[in-house]
């Protein structure tokens, strides 16, 4: 059994300063994006096939005033929805719990970028398939951790051993609410869709950093979605029966004609 | 959420997919169930059916970001042997499409040309019966394929059966649209006994779908994303055009079965095909914006 490799994001020590977003790009030669100011320091605005991740600024209009960020990417979930849909099989989940999408089989039909619960996964208009962080799967396989680990300058950023991440985790949870139990961050992703390879640890509620509070497969109820589809149709197949069945000789009906 | 992924040439493929099957499911059910008389449903479904789904099947491929590798689509490459992954609602569909597009080419070769021979009629009747919960699978298929993903709109279990009854009666439309034009513009008898009974039952079919969609809109009411729709310009189009002239004419129109000029029948079955077209445009783009 290979151990899952996992990423624990401390939101407590980030800092914004986007980093992570410059080395991601360097380290996958993804082009720059233009963009336009549009009053935050958001920038680009959104993932995209260029942009793997991104720190997200949000100013959640609920009591005090608050100025969150949070660096968004794919967070590599056990159950994987993008896996789950995918038609084809380019969307992989490896052992070790890192989910990429094999360039050579996506057709770009774009059913995980509609499915994804966290919206991660990007369509490229040019290249013609979806694309999204792969963990620096080259990285991880030499051993090395993902670009945007190595370069965050604060410490925000820790890649590992899930077990080992979960425990480092814990310790700053720790660390965190010493003298205020009340306010233990919540280690987001410990649970969540069966575990997700990137945890988030949030002094804040969830919804505030744009995050479901319960992450779902939207593939969870598709049996009942196709049980409640198919029963009007037998209705109306019922209705056509006796329409067209009104003139058998064993109708109780008198024939029209 | 703000990026238009799936476009009009989706809306047109759930559009044509449905109306296809529900020209197939009047064909077989009118052969299956019914008297000889109603052969002449049967030869205009069956005449129908595969070609407004093969279009849908193209505007599919077209719409891939790689049209070059759609057999993927088809022959997956594991995990696991299927070819088929029953998860994804996209490979299922895909796998229907295929078999819906076979079938109904076959039926529609067996209702015209296999009539002379014992064989022929037998397996006429044989497609039929496997062309019933195809056509009905296809027709449902179409909503649950936007029903399955994460989508604030799309994601309930009330669209499958808002898009499946609107393929239902596309299909009847469909097929009385054309009886209507054969009999303007044909050298054939002023009227059709066919299209009063077909919109008697037609009428049936969208007062159950607007007890559908009503319900659609009050689970949905509510939700960002719908009150975004009805308070834009599609808030229109959506009471007008598709509940009003798309579902609420039809249904009286239709609802006595009374004889009426081909013309006059032939505009009512158009204002059904696009009130169904807006009712999937509206849903498909409306949840993307």
């Amino acid at each position: 059994m290979i151990a899952r490799k996992a990423m624990l994001i401390d939101v407590s020590k980030c800092i914004a300063c986007r980093a992570c977003q410059v080395a991601c790009k360097q380290w996958n030669q993804l082009p720059a994006e233009k963009t336009h100011f549009t009053g935050t320091y958001q920038n680009p605005p959104r993932l995209s096939a260029k942009t793997w991740t991104l720190v997200k600024f949000m100013e959640p209009e609920e009591g005090q005033t608050r100025w969150l960020f949070r660096k968004e990417q794919c967070l590599h979930c056990t159950e994987a929805t993008c896996v789950s849909v995918c038609p084809t099989g380019a969307a992989k989940q490896r052992e070790d719990g890192i989910v990429y999408f094999d360039q050579a089989i996506c057709t770009g039909c774009k059913y995980c970028v509609e499915s994804c619960p966290f919206d991660v996964p990007q369509f490229d208009p040019l290249g013609g398939t979806v694309k999204k962080c792969t963990f620096c799967l080259d990285r991880v396989l030499d051993g090395l951790e993902p670009a945007c680990a190595k370069i965050c300058p604060t410490g925000a950023i820790y890649f590992g051993e899930r077990e080992k991440v979960i425990q480092v985790a814990r310790a700053r949870q720790k660390a965190l609410s010493e003298g205020n139990p009340g306010a233990v961050p919540r280690l987001y992703g410990e649970k969540e869709l069966q575990g997700l390879g990137v945890m988030y640890l949030l002094p804040e509620k969830a919804s505030f950093y744009g995050l479901p509070e319960q992450p779902r497969m939207p593939i969870e109820k598709v049996i009942l979605k196709w049980a409640i589809g198919i029963i009007p149709g037998l209705a109306v197949l019922y209705g056509l029966w006796r329409y067209f069945g009104k003139e058998r000789p064993s109708s109780k009906k008198q024939s029209e004609t | 959420m703000g990026h238009i992924n799936w476009g009009i040439p989706v809306a047109f493929d759930l559009f044509f997919a449905g109306l296809g099957a529900g020209a197939l499911l009047l064909a077989s059910a009118a052969d299956l169930f019914g008297q000889r008389r109603y052969e002449r449903i049967t030869r205009m479904g069956a005449a129908i059916a595969p070609w407004p789904v093969i279009v849908g099947v193209i505007l599919l491929v077209i719409d891939l970001g790689k049209p070059q590798r759609f057999w993927e689509l088809l022959f997956r490459r594991g995990p696991g042997f299927l070819m088929v992954n029953l998860n994804s609602v996209m490979s299922v569909g895909v796998w229907l499409l295929t078999i819906f597009v076979i079938l109904s080419l076959a039926y529609g070769a067996l209702v015209f040309f296999g009539w002379p021979f014992t064989w022929g009629r037998k397996a006429r009747r044989g497609v039929g019966m496997i062309a019933v919960p195809v056509s009905l699978l296809v027709a449902v298929y179409t909503g649950v394929l936007l029903a399955a993903t994460s989508n604030p709109l799309w994601n309930t279990v009330l669209l499958p059966a808002v898009f499946s009854v609107s393929a239902l009666s596309t299909g009847i439309a469909t097929v009385v649209f054309v009886l209507a034009l054969t009999h303007t513009y044909g050298a054939r008898a002023k009227t059709d006994p066919f299209i009063p009974e077909l919109e008697k039952i037609n009428s049936r079919v969208i007062s159950l779908q607007l007890l559908i969609v009503a319900l659609f809109v009050l689970v949905r009411f509510t939700s960002p994303p719908m009150r975004m729709i009805l308070g834009s310009g599609y808030g229109l189009l959506w009471w007008v055009g598709i509940i009003g002239m798309g579902l609420v004419v039809p249904l009286v129109f239709g609802f006595k079965g009374k004889t009426r000029k081909p013309q006059t029948s032939a505009v009512v079955a158009a204002l059904v095909l696009l009130g169904s077209f807006f009712l999937r445009y509206v849903i498909l783009i409306g949840g993307q914006i």
